[in-house]
């Protein structure tokens, strides 16, 4: 019953595009229409300001209820409809939430747009909004959550740091990962150094030079998480620009709590 | 013979001129609709490369269910053939008939029907379910539902602009002498043959 109930759903949901709320006027990113969110203008310049320096357009929606849309259609159907992100690069991420009331249960979906699918998966998107925003928002602490899952988000987006980090995170590899990193790096130079040592002649070069390739891919992008930094301030002429007619593909992930 | 030479001139001028005339008419409309009808065709590319994205997420699927379900045999057999079944089909996107796209959506539908059993199965499996790889499978293969839909609509709508353009008076003209035929559109399923949504409950507190 459910099923069907589901697919049905589903299946209009698209087509209905009429129930999706329209775009707003003046464009903002944060969309607070359940009302949850509180004082959160400084949201909406976090947000601006990650729109104009990475071009990544991350909108915050807030429903009381989706409209017998199920949450994925709804969250791309707004990307979609909103036009959410850049055209060319269709780099658009809607985060949209659902409050817990005492007859439904709460909902949370980020969607991707087309552009973002391979730095922020659907496994990706499921992750960050079971483990990082649903124990903010289990503790009615929404603003908190949407911000801890929009960093995450930002971070992906701009390639700050690859899925793999993200999963490292929050688990123990961690540090498993950087002495296998350590110790593979390790073999390698010794390696280079031996065969450069032992008969020094083009075609080892060669070899090694194949075999340095990915370490020095990985240590380019450790050098340019620790060189950017975020949190200075600075001063921003004029606005973000509004929505760039992003497209989306349904890509994403959710949760409820 | 001059004043001939002269009516045979101007008879030419004239049918040259009407020429010149139907084809500036004709040639943005001609155009149009092949314009049209390539859109359809990459939407179709879009659509298959979402069906082929969860067919590729099926032998890893299948793999982690094994697994733990040992013994739900049938069940990932149904899912593993349905997949075989489903590959099989293939549409030539410049030549589809409605029929073709029945058959396409009734064994792509099969895949989503076997799937939602072998998902509801894992509902008795706790640790199948609390299982990482699970669970990350899971999340792949909702989202590629999701872009199903998403990639299916789209088709039905570029499909729709299509036919609407080669029914309208006078690029319906055009239409019939280079042979542009009809698109089909997917079906929204109703009733018994309904293709259930795989329900993945991902930590739904029910």
């Amino acid at each position: 019953m459910r099923l069907t109930a589901a697919l049905l759903l589903c299946l209009t949901a698209v087509t209905a595009l009429a129930q999706v709320p329209p775009r707003p006027d003046p464009p903002r990113l944060v969309n607070d229409f359940a009302g949850i969110l509180g004082d959160c203008q400084w949201l909406e310049d976090s947000l601006e300001k990650i729109a104009m320096e990475t071009s990544n357009q991350i909108c915050v929606v807030t429903m009381d209820d989706f409209g017998g849309y199920d949450k994925a259609m709804m969250a791309y159907s707004i990307g979609q409809k909103w036009g959410v992100g850049n055209k060319d690069n269709r780099n658009g991420v809607v985060i949209l939430i659902k409050p817990k009331t005492e007859h439904s249960k709460g909902e949370a979906f980020i969607a991707t747009g087309y552009g973002l699918e391979g730095a922020i998966t659907d496994a990706t998107s499921t992750r960050i909004v079971n483990q990082e925003m649903i124990p903010y928002f289990k503790e009615n602490d929404y603003l908190g959550g949407v911000w801890a899952g929009a960093q995450v988000v930002r971070d992906l987006a701009v390639g700050e740091y690859n899925e793999e980090d993200y999963a490292q995170q929050g688990g123990d590899d961690a540090l498993f990962a950087l002495i296998m990193f350590i110790l593979i790096f390790a073999f390698f130079m010794y390696l280079a150094h031996k065969s450069n040592n032992g008969n020094g002649g083009n075609r080892n070069n060669r070899d090694t030079g194949t075999w340095g390739g990915p370490i020095i891919i990985t240590g380019g992008s450790d050098w340019g998480r620790g060189g950017s930094s975020w949190g200075g301030g600075g001063s921003f002429g004029g606005g973000w620009g509004g929505f760039g007619g992003g497209s989306f593909g349904g890509g994403g992930g959710g949760g409820s709590w | 013979m001059k004043k001939g030479c002269f009516g045979l001139t101007g008879c030419l001028i004239m049918v040259a001129l009407v020429v010149l005339v139907l084809a500036l008419w004709a040639v943005p409309k001609y155009n149009g609709l092949v314009k049209s009808q390539q859109s359809v065709e990459s939407q179709w590319g879009n659509v298959e490369n979402v069906y082929q994205r969860r067919a590729d997420l099926i032998p890893n699927l299948v793999e982690t269910v094994k697994g733990y379900a040992k013994h739900e045999q049938e069940t990932l057999e149904g899912v593993i053939e349905a997949r075989a079944n489903a590959t099989k089909v293939t549409i030539d996107p410049t030549n589809m008939t409605p029929e073709d796209l029945q058959k396409y959506q009734v064994a792509q539908g099969d895949v989503t029907n076997a799937l939602s059993r072998l998902i509801a199965v894992a509902e008795n499996y706790p640790d199948l379910k609390a299982n990482q790889n699970f669970l990350e499978l899971q999340s792949q293969l909702e989202g590629t539902e999701n872009r199903i839909t998403v990639e299916r609509n789209k088709f039905n709508e570029v499909a729709k602009e299509y036919n609407t353009k080669r029914r309208t008076f006078p690029t319906n003209i055009i239409a019939s002498i280079f042979n542009f035929d009809e698109k089909p559109y997917f079906k929204a399923q109703e009733g018994a043959d309904v293709a259930p949504k795989v329900d993945f409950g991902t930590s739904e507190s029910k």
